[in-house]
Protein backbone atom coordinates (compact mmCIF):
# COMPACT_ATOMS: atom_id res chain seq x y z
CA UNK A 1 0.00 0.00 0.00
CA UNK A 2 2.78 2.36 1.01
CA UNK A 3 4.77 1.48 -2.06
CA UNK A 4 1.73 2.22 -4.20
CA UNK A 5 1.33 5.64 -2.67
CA UNK A 6 4.96 6.40 -3.40
CA UNK A 7 4.42 5.40 -6.98
CA UNK A 8 1.46 7.70 -7.20
CA UNK A 9 3.47 10.52 -5.68
CA UNK A 10 6.19 9.87 -8.20
CA UNK A 11 3.64 10.00 -10.98
CA UNK A 12 2.25 13.31 -9.71
CA UNK A 13 5.73 14.73 -9.42
CA UNK A 14 6.61 13.68 -12.95
CA UNK A 15 3.39 15.19 -14.19
CA UNK A 16 4.15 18.47 -12.46
CA UNK A 17 7.71 18.54 -13.77
CA UNK A 18 6.44 18.04 -17.28
CA UNK A 19 4.01 20.93 -16.93
CA UNK A 20 6.75 23.20 -15.63
CA UNK A 21 8.97 22.13 -18.51
CA UNK A 22 6.30 23.00 -21.08
CA UNK A 23 5.61 26.44 -19.60
CA UNK A 24 9.34 27.18 -19.34
CA UNK A 25 9.92 26.28 -22.98
CA UNK A 26 6.92 28.37 -24.00
CA UNK A 27 8.32 31.43 -22.19
CA UNK A 28 11.84 30.82 -23.53
CA UNK A 29 10.49 30.56 -27.06
CA UNK A 30 8.80 33.95 -26.71
CA UNK A 31 11.93 35.52 -25.22
CA UNK A 32 14.00 33.98 -28.01
CA UNK A 33 11.74 35.27 -30.80
CA UNK A 34 11.52 38.76 -29.32
CA UNK A 35 15.29 38.75 -28.75
CA UNK A 36 16.08 37.70 -32.33
CA UNK A 37 13.73 40.39 -33.62
CA UNK A 38 15.39 43.05 -31.48
CA UNK A 39 18.92 41.91 -32.35
CA UNK A 40 18.15 41.74 -36.05
CA UNK A 41 16.79 45.28 -35.94
CA UNK A 42 19.70 46.47 -33.82
CA UNK A 43 22.38 45.12 -36.18
CA UNK A 44 20.29 46.19 -39.16
CA UNK A 45 19.89 42.69 -40.60
CA UNK A 46 16.33 43.81 -41.20
CA UNK A 47 14.97 47.28 -41.86
CA UNK A 48 13.25 48.27 -38.65
CA UNK A 49 11.37 50.99 -40.49
CA UNK A 50 9.37 48.21 -42.16
CA UNK A 51 9.52 45.50 -39.50
CA UNK A 52 9.58 47.69 -36.40
CA UNK A 53 11.26 46.17 -33.32
CA UNK A 54 10.39 45.29 -29.74
CA UNK A 55 12.09 48.40 -28.37
CA UNK A 56 10.30 50.63 -30.88
CA UNK A 57 7.02 48.96 -29.94
CA UNK A 58 7.73 49.62 -26.26
CA UNK A 59 8.52 53.24 -27.05
CA UNK A 60 5.35 53.59 -29.11
CA UNK A 61 3.38 52.00 -26.29
CA UNK A 62 4.72 54.63 -23.90
CA UNK A 63 3.85 57.43 -26.32
CA UNK A 64 0.37 56.11 -26.98
CA UNK A 65 -0.51 55.54 -23.34
CA UNK A 66 0.20 59.18 -22.59
CA UNK A 67 -2.20 60.07 -25.40
CA UNK A 68 -5.46 58.24 -25.99
CA UNK A 69 -4.50 54.55 -26.16
CA UNK A 70 -7.15 53.62 -23.61
CA UNK A 71 -9.88 55.16 -25.71
CA UNK A 72 -8.79 53.04 -28.68
CA UNK A 73 -8.58 49.86 -26.62
CA UNK A 74 -11.90 50.54 -24.97
CA UNK A 75 -13.61 51.28 -28.29
CA UNK A 76 -12.49 48.03 -29.87
CA UNK A 77 -13.12 45.95 -26.77
CA UNK A 78 -16.57 47.44 -26.34
CA UNK A 79 -17.55 46.81 -29.97
CA UNK A 80 -16.19 43.29 -29.84
CA UNK A 81 -17.97 42.35 -26.59
CA UNK A 82 -21.30 43.85 -27.67
CA UNK A 83 -21.08 42.05 -31.01
CA UNK A 84 -20.07 38.80 -29.30
CA UNK A 85 -22.94 38.92 -26.80
CA UNK A 86 -25.59 39.91 -29.34
CA UNK A 87 -24.57 37.31 -31.91
CA UNK A 88 -24.25 34.51 -29.34
CA UNK A 89 -27.60 35.17 -27.64
CA UNK A 90 -29.50 35.91 -30.83
CA UNK A 91 -27.88 33.00 -32.66
CA UNK A 92 -28.77 30.54 -29.91
CA UNK A 93 -32.33 31.91 -29.75
CA UNK A 94 -32.77 31.50 -33.50
CA UNK A 95 -31.30 27.98 -33.35
CA UNK A 96 -33.83 27.05 -30.65
CA UNK A 97 -36.62 28.46 -32.79
CA UNK A 98 -35.44 26.39 -35.75
CA UNK A 99 -35.22 23.29 -33.54
CA UNK A 100 -38.77 23.92 -32.40
CA UNK A 101 -40.30 24.29 -35.85
CA UNK A 102 -39.36 21.67 -38.37
CA UNK A 103 -41.20 23.58 -41.09
CA UNK A 104 -39.31 26.80 -40.38
CA UNK A 105 -36.02 24.92 -40.41
CA UNK A 106 -36.73 23.35 -43.78
CA UNK A 107 -37.94 26.63 -45.25
CA UNK A 108 -34.91 28.61 -44.06
CA UNK A 109 -32.26 25.97 -44.76
CA UNK A 110 -31.18 27.21 -48.23
CA UNK A 111 -31.11 30.82 -47.03
CA UNK A 112 -28.84 29.95 -44.14
CA UNK A 113 -26.53 27.96 -46.39
CA UNK A 114 -26.21 30.87 -48.82
CA UNK A 115 -25.69 33.41 -46.03
CA UNK A 116 -23.02 31.14 -44.55
CA UNK A 117 -20.98 30.99 -47.74
CA UNK A 118 -21.41 34.68 -48.52
CA UNK A 119 -18.30 36.71 -47.57
CA UNK A 120 -19.81 39.09 -45.04
CA UNK A 121 -17.30 41.82 -45.87
CA UNK A 122 -19.19 42.23 -49.16
CA UNK A 123 -22.07 43.61 -47.14
CA UNK A 124 -19.87 46.43 -45.80
CA UNK A 125 -21.24 49.23 -47.99
CA UNK A 126 -24.82 48.15 -47.36
CA UNK A 127 -24.23 48.16 -43.61
CA UNK A 128 -22.71 51.63 -43.69
CA UNK A 129 -25.60 53.02 -45.69
CA UNK A 130 -28.19 51.34 -43.51
CA UNK A 131 -26.91 51.93 -39.99
CA UNK A 132 -24.40 54.73 -40.55
CA UNK A 133 -20.62 54.87 -40.34
CA UNK A 134 -20.06 54.39 -36.65
CA UNK A 135 -19.81 51.85 -33.87
CA UNK A 136 -23.21 50.48 -34.91
CA UNK A 137 -21.84 49.42 -38.29
CA UNK A 138 -18.90 47.67 -36.65
CA UNK A 139 -21.12 45.79 -34.20
CA UNK A 140 -23.38 44.90 -37.12
CA UNK A 141 -20.43 43.47 -39.04
CA UNK A 142 -19.37 41.43 -35.99
CA UNK A 143 -22.89 40.07 -35.54
CA UNK A 144 -23.17 39.16 -39.22
CA UNK A 145 -19.90 37.27 -39.14
CA UNK A 146 -20.67 35.37 -35.94
CA UNK A 147 -24.35 34.70 -36.05
CA UNK A 148 -24.66 32.30 -38.98
CA UNK A 149 -21.97 30.00 -37.60
CA UNK A 150 -23.62 30.23 -34.17
CA UNK A 151 -26.98 29.23 -35.59
CA UNK A 152 -25.59 26.34 -37.61
CA UNK A 153 -23.41 24.83 -34.88
CA UNK A 154 -26.00 25.30 -32.14
CA UNK A 155 -28.75 23.81 -34.26
CA UNK A 156 -26.59 20.79 -35.08
CA UNK A 157 -25.99 20.30 -31.37
CA UNK A 158 -29.69 20.58 -30.50
CA UNK A 159 -30.71 18.17 -33.26
CA UNK A 160 -28.13 15.62 -32.13
CA UNK A 161 -30.10 15.02 -28.92
CA UNK A 162 -30.60 11.28 -28.36
CA UNK A 163 -33.90 10.23 -29.97
CA UNK A 164 -34.32 7.55 -27.32
CA UNK A 165 -34.24 10.14 -24.55
CA UNK A 166 -36.87 12.23 -26.33
CA UNK A 167 -39.00 9.09 -26.75
CA UNK A 168 -38.61 8.36 -23.04
CA UNK A 169 -39.73 11.85 -22.06
CA UNK A 170 -42.68 11.74 -24.44
CA UNK A 171 -43.76 8.38 -23.03
CA UNK A 172 -43.85 10.11 -19.64
CA UNK A 173 -46.21 12.68 -21.10
CA UNK A 174 -43.67 15.50 -21.50
CA UNK A 175 -44.60 18.59 -23.50
CA UNK A 176 -42.29 19.95 -26.20
CA UNK A 177 -41.30 22.76 -23.83
CA UNK A 178 -40.31 20.22 -21.18
CA UNK A 179 -38.29 18.24 -23.72
CA UNK A 180 -36.48 21.47 -24.60
CA UNK A 181 -35.78 22.70 -21.08
CA UNK A 182 -35.13 19.41 -19.31
CA UNK A 183 -33.32 17.49 -22.03
CA UNK A 184 -32.26 19.37 -25.16
CA UNK A 185 -30.81 22.51 -23.55
CA UNK A 186 -28.97 20.91 -20.60
CA UNK A 187 -27.72 18.19 -22.95
CA UNK A 188 -26.32 20.79 -25.33
CA UNK A 189 -24.06 22.56 -22.84
CA UNK A 190 -20.91 21.21 -24.57
CA UNK A 191 -22.22 22.63 -27.85
CA UNK A 192 -22.82 26.04 -26.28
CA UNK A 193 -19.29 26.05 -24.90
CA UNK A 194 -17.72 25.25 -28.25
CA UNK A 195 -19.89 27.93 -29.88
CA UNK A 196 -18.62 30.46 -27.34
CA UNK A 197 -15.04 29.54 -28.14
CA UNK A 198 -15.57 29.84 -31.89
CA UNK A 199 -17.36 33.17 -31.43
CA UNK A 200 -14.57 34.69 -29.35
CA UNK A 201 -12.29 34.33 -32.36
CA UNK A 202 -14.86 35.36 -34.93
CA UNK A 203 -15.99 38.41 -32.94
CA UNK A 204 -12.46 39.81 -33.21
CA UNK A 205 -12.43 39.14 -36.94
CA UNK A 206 -15.72 40.99 -37.27
CA UNK A 207 -14.70 43.94 -35.12
CA UNK A 208 -11.36 44.56 -36.82
CA UNK A 209 -12.93 44.06 -40.23
CA UNK A 210 -15.61 46.55 -39.26
CA UNK A 211 -13.00 49.04 -38.09
CA UNK A 212 -11.12 48.67 -41.37
CA UNK A 213 -14.31 49.69 -43.14
CA UNK A 214 -15.43 52.56 -40.96
CA UNK A 215 -13.99 53.98 -37.77
CA UNK A 216 -12.56 57.01 -36.08
CA UNK A 217 -11.09 55.13 -33.16
CA UNK A 218 -10.10 51.63 -32.10
CA UNK A 219 -7.19 49.27 -32.65
CA UNK A 220 -8.34 48.37 -36.15
CA UNK A 221 -8.39 52.08 -36.92
CA UNK A 222 -4.86 52.49 -35.56
CA UNK A 223 -3.63 49.59 -37.70
CA UNK A 224 -5.21 50.97 -40.87
CA UNK A 225 -4.05 54.51 -40.09
CA UNK A 226 -0.53 53.33 -39.27
CA UNK A 227 -0.41 51.40 -42.53
CA UNK A 228 -1.53 54.38 -44.55
CA UNK A 229 1.07 56.79 -43.10
CA UNK A 230 3.73 54.05 -43.04
CA UNK A 231 4.10 54.05 -39.26
CA UNK A 232 4.82 50.37 -38.85
CA UNK A 233 5.56 50.88 -35.15
CA UNK A 234 1.94 51.86 -34.67
CA UNK A 235 0.70 48.86 -36.68
CA UNK A 236 2.86 46.41 -34.74
CA UNK A 237 2.01 47.93 -31.36
CA UNK A 238 -1.72 47.75 -32.06
CA UNK A 239 -1.37 44.17 -33.24
CA UNK A 240 0.46 43.18 -30.06
CA UNK A 241 -2.25 44.79 -27.91
CA UNK A 242 -4.84 42.96 -29.97
CA UNK A 243 -3.08 39.67 -29.26
CA UNK A 244 -3.29 40.34 -25.52
CA UNK A 245 -6.96 41.29 -25.64
CA UNK A 246 -7.92 38.24 -27.70
CA UNK A 247 -6.00 36.00 -25.30
CA UNK A 248 -7.72 37.54 -22.25
CA UNK A 249 -11.15 37.07 -23.79
CA UNK A 250 -10.37 33.48 -24.75
CA UNK A 251 -9.23 32.68 -21.23
CA UNK A 252 -12.37 34.29 -19.83
CA UNK A 253 -14.46 31.89 -21.94
CA UNK A 254 -12.22 28.98 -20.91
CA UNK A 255 -12.87 29.96 -17.28
CA UNK A 256 -16.62 29.93 -17.88
CA UNK A 257 -16.22 26.47 -19.40
CA UNK A 258 -14.30 25.24 -16.36
CA UNK A 259 -16.96 26.60 -14.00
CA UNK A 260 -19.77 24.96 -15.97
CA UNK A 261 -18.04 21.61 -16.22
CA UNK A 262 -17.32 21.42 -12.50
CA UNK A 263 -20.22 19.92 -10.63
CA UNK B 1 -58.63 -8.07 -13.86
CA UNK B 2 -57.78 -7.23 -17.42
CA UNK B 3 -55.13 -4.53 -17.69
CA UNK B 4 -54.62 -4.40 -21.44
CA UNK B 5 -56.81 -5.50 -24.29
CA UNK B 6 -55.73 -5.24 -27.92
CA UNK B 7 -58.44 -6.10 -30.39
CA UNK B 8 -57.62 -6.67 -34.06
CA UNK B 9 -54.94 -3.99 -34.04
CA UNK B 10 -53.18 -3.20 -37.31
CA UNK B 11 -50.70 -0.51 -38.23
CA UNK B 12 -49.46 0.64 -41.61
CA UNK B 13 -46.52 3.01 -42.00
CA UNK B 14 -46.42 5.52 -44.81
CA UNK B 15 -43.10 6.50 -46.34
CA UNK B 16 -42.30 8.20 -49.62
CA UNK B 17 -41.14 4.93 -51.18
CA UNK B 18 -43.91 2.65 -50.01
CA UNK B 19 -46.61 1.64 -47.62
CA UNK B 20 -45.38 -0.80 -44.99
CA UNK B 21 -47.64 -3.04 -42.97
CA UNK B 22 -45.92 -3.26 -39.60
CA UNK B 23 -48.45 -5.27 -37.64
CA UNK B 24 -51.62 -7.02 -38.63
CA UNK B 25 -54.67 -8.04 -36.61
CA UNK B 26 -53.06 -8.46 -33.24
CA UNK B 27 -55.42 -9.55 -30.50
CA UNK B 28 -53.92 -9.82 -27.07
CA UNK B 29 -55.06 -9.46 -23.52
CA UNK B 30 -53.02 -9.13 -20.36
CA UNK B 31 -54.39 -9.54 -16.88
CA UNK B 32 -53.21 -7.99 -13.65
CA UNK B 33 -49.84 -9.19 -12.37
CA UNK B 34 -48.94 -11.12 -15.49
CA UNK B 35 -45.47 -11.05 -17.06
CA UNK B 36 -45.78 -11.43 -20.81
CA UNK B 37 -42.97 -11.75 -23.32
CA UNK B 38 -43.35 -11.01 -27.00
CA UNK B 39 -40.77 -12.87 -29.07
CA UNK B 40 -40.30 -12.85 -32.80
CA UNK B 41 -37.70 -12.41 -35.52
CA UNK B 42 -35.79 -9.12 -35.51
CA UNK B 43 -37.52 -6.31 -37.31
CA UNK B 44 -40.93 -7.95 -37.13
CA UNK B 45 -42.57 -4.96 -35.46
CA UNK B 46 -42.27 -5.86 -31.77
CA UNK B 47 -41.23 -2.38 -30.74
CA UNK B 48 -44.11 -0.92 -32.74
CA UNK B 49 -46.52 -2.80 -30.49
CA UNK B 50 -44.98 -1.17 -27.42
CA UNK B 51 -45.17 2.27 -29.06
CA UNK B 52 -48.86 1.65 -29.71
CA UNK B 53 -49.58 0.55 -26.15
CA UNK B 54 -47.66 3.51 -24.74
CA UNK B 55 -49.81 5.86 -26.81
CA UNK B 56 -46.90 7.33 -28.79
CA UNK B 57 -48.49 6.24 -32.07
CA UNK B 58 -52.05 5.39 -33.04
CA UNK B 59 -53.15 2.17 -34.75
CA UNK B 60 -54.52 2.26 -38.29
CA UNK B 61 -57.36 0.02 -37.22
CA UNK B 62 -58.51 -1.90 -34.15
CA UNK B 63 -58.79 -0.81 -30.53
CA UNK B 64 -56.39 -0.81 -27.59
CA UNK B 65 -57.93 -0.50 -24.14
CA UNK B 66 -55.92 0.13 -21.01
CA UNK B 67 -57.84 -0.52 -17.78
CA UNK B 68 -61.04 -0.37 -19.81
CA UNK B 69 -60.27 2.97 -21.46
CA UNK B 70 -58.99 3.61 -24.97
CA UNK B 71 -55.43 4.99 -25.27
CA UNK B 72 -55.14 8.25 -27.16
CA UNK B 73 -51.95 9.76 -25.74
CA UNK B 74 -49.03 8.78 -23.48
CA UNK B 75 -50.21 8.39 -19.91
CA UNK B 76 -48.69 7.56 -16.56
CA UNK B 77 -50.58 4.26 -16.59
CA UNK B 78 -47.83 2.79 -18.74
CA UNK B 79 -44.11 3.00 -18.03
CA UNK B 80 -41.69 2.60 -20.91
CA UNK B 81 -38.23 1.14 -20.43
CA UNK B 82 -35.89 1.19 -23.40
CA UNK B 83 -32.89 -0.79 -24.62
CA UNK B 84 -30.40 1.66 -23.26
CA UNK B 85 -30.95 3.14 -19.80
CA UNK B 86 -31.33 6.70 -21.17
CA UNK B 87 -30.17 8.24 -17.89
CA UNK B 88 -29.34 11.95 -18.22
CA UNK B 89 -25.59 12.31 -17.61
CA UNK B 90 -25.92 15.77 -16.08
CA UNK B 91 -28.42 14.65 -13.44
CA UNK B 92 -27.67 12.68 -10.29
CA UNK B 93 -29.35 9.30 -9.91
CA UNK B 94 -31.91 10.86 -7.56
CA UNK B 95 -32.70 13.62 -10.06
CA UNK B 96 -32.89 11.09 -12.88
CA UNK B 97 -35.37 8.98 -10.97
CA UNK B 98 -37.43 12.11 -10.29
CA UNK B 99 -37.73 12.90 -14.01
CA UNK B 100 -41.22 11.43 -14.43
CA UNK B 101 -42.77 13.13 -11.37
CA UNK B 102 -41.06 16.37 -12.46
CA UNK B 103 -42.69 16.15 -15.89
CA UNK B 104 -46.04 15.40 -14.27
CA UNK B 105 -45.42 18.17 -11.71
CA UNK B 106 -46.04 15.78 -8.85
CA UNK B 107 -42.85 16.04 -6.81
CA UNK B 108 -44.65 16.14 -3.48
CA UNK B 109 -42.95 15.11 -0.26
CA UNK B 110 -44.92 11.85 -0.27
CA UNK B 111 -43.76 11.07 -3.79
CA UNK B 112 -40.16 11.80 -2.84
CA UNK B 113 -40.45 9.53 0.16
CA UNK B 114 -41.94 6.81 -1.99
CA UNK B 115 -39.02 7.09 -4.41
CA UNK B 116 -36.50 7.18 -1.58
CA UNK B 117 -38.01 3.91 -0.36
CA UNK B 118 -37.52 2.39 -3.81
CA UNK B 119 -33.92 3.60 -3.94
CA UNK B 120 -33.24 2.13 -0.50
CA UNK B 121 -34.97 -1.14 -1.24
CA UNK B 122 -33.11 -1.76 -4.46
CA UNK B 123 -29.64 -0.75 -3.36
CA UNK B 124 -29.23 2.66 -4.98
CA UNK B 125 -29.71 4.85 -1.92
CA UNK B 126 -25.97 5.22 -1.31
CA UNK B 127 -25.54 6.22 -4.93
CA UNK B 128 -28.35 8.76 -5.11
CA UNK B 129 -25.94 11.67 -5.42
CA UNK B 130 -23.73 9.95 -7.98
CA UNK B 131 -23.85 10.66 -11.67
CA UNK B 132 -24.79 7.86 -14.11
CA UNK B 133 -21.22 7.57 -15.46
CA UNK B 134 -20.07 6.57 -11.99
CA UNK B 135 -22.37 3.50 -11.93
CA UNK B 136 -22.06 0.04 -13.47
CA UNK B 137 -24.30 -1.03 -16.33
CA UNK B 138 -26.44 -3.18 -14.05
CA UNK B 139 -26.96 -0.41 -11.52
CA UNK B 140 -27.82 2.05 -14.28
CA UNK B 141 -30.49 -0.27 -15.62
CA UNK B 142 -31.89 -0.68 -12.10
CA UNK B 143 -31.98 3.12 -11.79
CA UNK B 144 -33.83 3.25 -15.11
CA UNK B 145 -36.38 0.78 -13.76
CA UNK B 146 -36.92 2.82 -10.60
CA UNK B 147 -37.35 5.92 -12.79
CA UNK B 148 -40.08 4.03 -14.64
CA UNK B 149 -41.69 2.89 -11.37
CA UNK B 150 -41.62 6.42 -9.95
CA UNK B 151 -44.81 7.31 -11.81
CA UNK B 152 -46.47 4.18 -10.41
CA UNK B 153 -47.56 2.76 -13.79
CA UNK B 154 -50.03 -0.12 -14.02
CA UNK B 155 -48.30 -1.67 -17.01
CA UNK B 156 -44.55 -1.75 -17.66
CA UNK B 157 -43.40 -1.86 -21.26
CA UNK B 158 -39.90 -3.31 -21.53
CA UNK B 159 -38.19 -2.96 -24.90
CA UNK B 160 -35.25 -5.40 -24.81
CA UNK B 161 -34.07 -3.72 -21.61
CA UNK B 162 -31.10 -6.07 -21.17
CA UNK B 163 -29.73 -6.14 -24.70
CA UNK B 164 -27.13 -3.42 -24.12
CA UNK B 165 -25.58 -5.32 -21.19
CA UNK B 166 -22.88 -7.98 -21.29
CA UNK B 167 -24.04 -11.57 -20.76
CA UNK B 168 -22.98 -11.88 -17.12
CA UNK B 169 -24.68 -8.62 -16.13
CA UNK B 170 -27.70 -9.42 -18.25
CA UNK B 171 -28.52 -12.54 -16.25
CA UNK B 172 -28.31 -10.80 -12.91
CA UNK B 173 -30.12 -7.64 -14.04
CA UNK B 174 -32.86 -9.79 -15.55
CA UNK B 175 -33.15 -11.49 -12.16
CA UNK B 176 -33.24 -8.11 -10.35
CA UNK B 177 -35.81 -6.64 -12.68
CA UNK B 178 -38.06 -9.68 -12.33
CA UNK B 179 -37.78 -9.50 -8.55
CA UNK B 180 -38.57 -5.78 -8.46
CA UNK B 181 -41.52 -6.07 -10.83
CA UNK B 182 -42.99 -8.99 -8.91
CA UNK B 183 -42.51 -7.41 -5.51
CA UNK B 184 -44.07 -4.15 -6.70
CA UNK B 185 -46.92 -6.26 -8.11
CA UNK B 186 -46.67 -4.76 -11.58
CA UNK B 187 -47.86 -6.13 -14.87
CA UNK B 188 -45.21 -6.27 -17.56
CA UNK B 189 -45.00 -6.61 -21.31
CA UNK B 190 -41.49 -7.51 -22.43
CA UNK B 191 -40.27 -7.45 -26.00
CA UNK B 192 -37.19 -9.51 -26.80
CA UNK B 193 -35.56 -11.64 -29.47
CA UNK B 194 -33.65 -13.58 -26.83
CA UNK B 195 -35.68 -16.75 -26.40
CA UNK B 196 -33.87 -17.99 -23.29
CA UNK B 197 -34.51 -14.63 -21.65
CA UNK B 198 -38.20 -14.86 -22.48
CA UNK B 199 -38.48 -18.41 -21.15
CA UNK B 200 -36.64 -17.50 -17.97
CA UNK B 201 -38.72 -14.46 -17.06
CA UNK B 202 -42.23 -14.69 -18.54
CA UNK B 203 -45.47 -16.28 -17.36
CA UNK B 204 -46.72 -16.33 -20.90
CA UNK B 205 -44.89 -16.09 -24.22
CA UNK B 206 -46.52 -14.73 -27.34
CA UNK B 207 -44.68 -15.68 -30.53
CA UNK B 208 -45.02 -13.22 -33.38
CA UNK B 209 -44.68 -13.91 -37.09
CA UNK B 210 -42.45 -12.15 -39.57
CA UNK B 211 -43.45 -8.67 -40.69
CA UNK B 212 -46.27 -7.78 -40.71
CA UNK B 213 -46.38 -9.09 -37.15
CA UNK B 214 -49.34 -11.14 -36.10
CA UNK B 215 -49.79 -13.54 -33.18
CA UNK B 216 -48.53 -16.95 -34.22
CA UNK B 217 -48.89 -18.87 -31.04
CA UNK B 218 -49.13 -18.41 -27.27
CA UNK B 219 -47.48 -20.53 -24.59
CA UNK B 220 -48.11 -20.59 -20.85
CA UNK B 221 -44.73 -21.26 -19.27
CA UNK B 222 -45.43 -23.61 -16.38
CA UNK B 223 -41.99 -23.81 -14.79
CA UNK B 224 -42.73 -23.27 -11.15
CA UNK B 225 -39.78 -21.35 -9.76
CA UNK B 226 -39.28 -18.03 -8.06
CA UNK B 227 -36.57 -16.39 -10.13
CA UNK B 228 -35.27 -16.33 -13.73
CA UNK B 229 -31.93 -17.76 -12.62
CA UNK B 230 -33.63 -20.74 -10.99
CA UNK B 231 -35.70 -21.27 -14.11
CA UNK B 232 -32.59 -21.48 -16.22
CA UNK B 233 -31.50 -24.42 -14.05
CA UNK B 234 -34.83 -26.19 -14.17
CA UNK B 235 -35.13 -29.45 -16.13
CA UNK B 236 -37.92 -28.25 -18.42
CA UNK B 237 -36.09 -25.03 -19.40
CA UNK B 238 -34.40 -26.68 -22.39
CA UNK B 239 -37.64 -28.23 -23.60
CA UNK B 240 -39.42 -24.87 -23.47
CA UNK B 241 -36.52 -23.22 -25.25
CA UNK B 242 -36.71 -25.76 -28.09
CA UNK B 243 -40.46 -25.38 -28.42
CA UNK B 244 -40.32 -21.61 -28.67
CA UNK B 245 -37.24 -21.63 -30.86
CA UNK B 246 -38.93 -23.91 -33.38
CA UNK B 247 -42.05 -21.78 -33.33
CA UNK B 248 -40.04 -18.60 -34.02
CA UNK B 249 -37.93 -20.09 -36.81
CA UNK B 250 -40.63 -21.87 -38.81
Amino acid sequence: MKKQKNQHEQFLQKNKQRKIKIVTIQILLLVFLVGIWELAACFEWIDSFITSSPSRIAKMLGELSSQNLWIHIWTTLYECIIGFVISTLLGIAIAILLWWSDLLRRVLEPYIVVLNSLPKIALGPIIIIWVGAGAKAIVMMTVLICIIVTIISTLNGLIATDEGKILLMRSMGATKWQVLTKLVLPGSVPTFLSVLKINVGLAWVGTIMGEYLVSGAGLGYLIIYGGQVFKLDLVMTSTVILCFLAAIMYFAVALVEKLLKRR
Amino acid sequence: MEILKMDNVSLTYQTVEQETKAIENITLSISDGEFIALVGPSGCGKTTILSLVSGLIKPTSGTIMLMGRPIDKPSTMTGYMLQRDMLFEWRTIEKNVLLGPEIQRSTSIEKRQEINELLKKYGLWDFRNHYPTQLSGGMRQRAALIRTLALDPKLLLLDEPFSALDFQTRLSVCNDVHKIIKSEKKTALLVTHDISEAVSIADRIVVLSNRPASVKNTFMIDIDTATPLERRESSSFGRWFDTIWKEVSV
